[in-house]
């Protein structure tokens, strides 16, 4: 045990003689005004570790300072979409109403073609298609209270609509002119021949019973005759005859005719309350 | 403790290497772990494991080298640093314990104190005390050293450590 201690001892008193003498050679080197060998050996060993130690830690922070851009864009990103999205929004609703505008002014226009400048015509916004696929209905916002009754008349614009079916205080259930219970008086606008025009349940009608010596083409304007007790306004536009077939047995012509109306994009209409 | 216990020695050329790369650290990176302006003193962490591995002898002569190195890399101070290492160091391998490689207890609490220990040595050999508030900047020099501890003790003792019987 003592050797052990003896020769630690020694250890210590050689590390601290070596300390004093590099210390003094340290001292008498600087106050010479010159470099001492141990700094100098120092700085170059340690000049290699430190540089690339730099380097790094300069990637490193680069690195980090990428990361941190990045989250920061990322969350400028989401705020900015979300502000896209309700620009976008705000676009569309003005949009909405523009179109919405000028559907109306087309209506009022055509409000004021209608016999007695239209005083009976009542605007009605459509809040529901038909709900089973048994008929071709739609549902508005006007009722009874506005003084809608059954078997009124109901068109747009661009053309025939259909017939009040159902009514209740606020609202009116409106059979479409293409449901295949419907039929309507209609009218070869350019010759005059008549006929009956039904509901095919499909996107287009039939204009049934035109005599077989009847000029009717494609292209022709099929409007409403008047003749019948519901659709009693003349002159309403039903469509264009897309094609016509005479049908032997019967001696008859059946013209195809597409809705001048697209039923699938109705969103105002005007209801005939007389 | 049994007399044919095998002596634990470091490969000389691990501590140097170590003691480098430490002071390299500090003079470098290690800014950016300070706490309060304070940073951990790697080297003294290095030299105070290595007399706690080999004992107090050698464990004086690594220190004196530790300070020595500071010293030189600082450009001043170099016999208060060399001395105050030295014998921290050397009192760090009077602490008698078996060498556990996976114990890191004992290597962070001898850490702690040696770090204490060479500041208040420093703090009576220094020609002038270059810093305010020494037992605030030491405690926490102390605390940061001790928490460098595992990682340095680790290493010198997975990479340094042979036994000679």
């Amino acid at each position: 045990m003592f050797p052990r201690v003896d020769r630690n001892l020694v250890r210590l008193l050689l590390a601290l003689l070596i300390v004093v003498l590099l210390a003094a050679g340290h001292r008498r080197a600087t106050s010479a005004g010159e470099e001492s060998l141990g700094a100098t050996i120092v700085a170059v060993t340690l000049s290699p570790f430190q540089r690339t130690l730099v380097s790094s830690a300069r990637m490193l922070e680069n690195a980090w300072g990428i990361v941190r851009e990045i989250r920061t864009l990322y969350a400028e990103n989401q705020r900015l979409r979300a502000r896209v999205e309700q620009l976008e929004q705000r676009v569309n609703i003005l949009n909405e109403r523009a179109l919405e505008n000028q559907r109306l002014r087309e209506m009022l226009r055509f409000r004021e073609t209608l016999p007695r400048s239209g005083e009976n015509a009542l605007a009605a916004t459509v809040i529901g298609v038909k709900p089973t696929n048994a008929f071709n209905t739609i549902t508005v916002d006007r009722g009874a209270n506005d003084g809608v009754q059954a078997q009124q008349m109901v068109l747009t614009p661009r053309g025939l609509v259909g017939q009040v079916r159902v009514v209740t205080p606020n609202t009116a259930t409106v059979l479409l002119i293409t449901d295949l219970t419907s039929g309507v008086g209609g009218r070869v606008q350019r010759t005059g021949w008549r006929g009956v025009v039904r509901g095919t349940a499909g996107p287009l009608l039939e204009m049934t019973y035109i005599p077989k010596e009847a000029d009717v083409r494609r292209g022709d304007l099929v409007v409403t005759s008047g003749v019948g007790s519901i659709f009693q306004v003349k002159g309403i536009v039903i469509g264009k005859v897309e094609n016509v077939r005479l049908d032997e047995n019967i001696s008859v012509k059946t013209a195809t005719v597409r809705p001048a109306v697209d039923f699938r994009r109705l969103e105002e209409v005007l209801v005939l309350t007389q | 403790m049994s007399l044919d216990r095998p002596t634990p020695r470091l490969r000389l050329p691990i501590v140097i290497g170590a003691m480098i790369i430490a002071l390299a650290l500090q003079t470098t990176v290690l800014h950016a772990v300070s706490i309060g302006g304070v940073k951990p003193d790697l080297v003294l962490v290095v030299a105070l494991c290595a007399g706690l591995i080999v004992g107090p002898g050698t464990g004086a002569l690594i220190g004196a080298c530790a300070g020595l190195l500071e010293g030189y890399a600082q450009g001043a101070h170099i016999g208060s640093l060399g001395l105050s290492r030295a014998a921290a160091a050397f009192l760090a391998g009077t602490v008698e314990t078996h060498v556990m490689p996976d114990n890191v207890i004992v290597p962070m609490a001898t850490v702690f104190l040696g770090s204490l220990a060479a500041h208040a040595i420093y703090f009576v050999v220094a020609p002038e005390f270059p810093i305010a508030r020494p037992l605030r900047i030491g405690m926490t020099e102390s605390l940061l050293n001790m928490l460098f501890t595992p990682p340095l003790y680790l290493a010198l003792t997975r990479w340094g450590l042979t036994y000679r019987r």
